[in-house]
């Protein structure tokens, strides 16, 4: 399966998603107005890498910003994982990564474990 | 007058498009930084800032009415100012009082909300599975209400019998940065 790569902008975050190696990564910002342009190819690779894939998936999401539009899509790109974690029975790890002292984004990402019951570790990243 | 003693750090008055969203964001990203803002604030302040200009986008792109000017209909207005205690993101623009009402009902829900309710309500609208005709979560009010921590402003100035000016007020506390 193609490797999904795309670099970052102002806007957009960079993705690098490897089926061969299970690695997924969601970094930068994410403050697209149409969020949904954006997301949905990352939603249709994660439906293919369902079928195919490895015992393990890591995802490691270092988001700077995110607007409100993108918040709706990166549950479901972790909707996705939990999808194969519960229903092909694979092991899915989320790094959540922040900036020093950006408690807020901290927060979010326990935001989303709670919602979505995946693992989630957390990473403060120094400036 | 709105906050008369608040000094202008970014301006624009215009029609709103994806580019110049972009532009204004750098623009007050770089004041931000330049003027020594810590990166909390600084960070609240850029997240706010997108919030509030793409609602401006998303609200005011397809704005008609009949006898005027699209353009005129269009304009905007963004200030990005400061005063001793508090950094505001200010839009304004032209609105239906019909729009008007259905605003004000979220505002004054979103203003009336405990820190706890609001992240009740976050998390809600979050996992609802909806997004708006226009790609909104309606997540905007919510986050930014959270994220200043001060209740949302805003005036309305009807100009005649179909039209009004809705001006939308932020405020960010500048002393509390974190250490």
């Amino acid at each position: 399966m193609k490797e999904l790569v795309l670099n970052g902008t102002k806007q957009t975050p960079s993705v690098n998603f490897n089926a061969a190696s299970g690695m997924l990564e969601l970094s930068g910002r994410s403050i697209p107005e149409n969020s949904f342009e954006f997301y949905n190819p990352l939603i249709e690779w994660l439906n293919e890498y369902t079928a195919v894939a490895l015992d393990l998936t890591k995802i490691k999401v270092y988001l700077e910003y995110f607007n409100t539009s993108s918040s709706k899509y990166i549950l479901e790109v972790l909707k996705k994982l939990k999808e194969i974690n519960e229903i092909a029975g694979k092991e899915v790890s989320v790094e959540w990564c922040y900036d020093e002292g950006d408690d807020e984004m901290m927060e979010t990402g326990e935001d989303y474990e709670d919602v979505t019951g995946l693992q989630f570790t957390y990473t403060e990243m120094e400036e | 007058m709105l906050i008369p003693t608040a000094q202008e750090i970014v301006h624009f008055s215009g029609l709103i498009d994806s580019l110049n969203v972009v532009e204004i964001l750098n623009d007050v990203e770089s004041k931000a930084q330049a003027g020594g803002i810590g990166n909390s604030t600084r960070k609240k302040i850029f997240n706010i800032a997108v919030e509030a200009l793409q609602n401006l986008y998303h609200h005011t792109s397809d704005f008609t009415v009949e006898g005027k000017s699209d353009d005129e209909m269009r304009k905007v207005q963004f200030s990005f100012r400061e005063d001793e205690s508090y950094y505001y993101i200010i839009t304004s623009n032209l609105l239906f009082p019909k729009h008007f009402k259905i605003i004000e009902e979220k505002l004054n829900f979103v203003n009336n909300l405990s820190v706890e309710e609001l992240k009740e309500l976050y998390r809600k609208v979050l996992t609802n599975n909806q997004l708006s005709n226009k790609g909104g979560a309606g997540l905007g009010f919510i986050d930014m209400r959270r994220k200043s921590g001060y209740e949302l402003e805003y005036f309305y100035d009807p100009i005649d019998q179909e039209l009004a000016k809705f001006t939308f007020i932020v405020k960010i506390n500048k002393n509390k940065e974190k250490e």
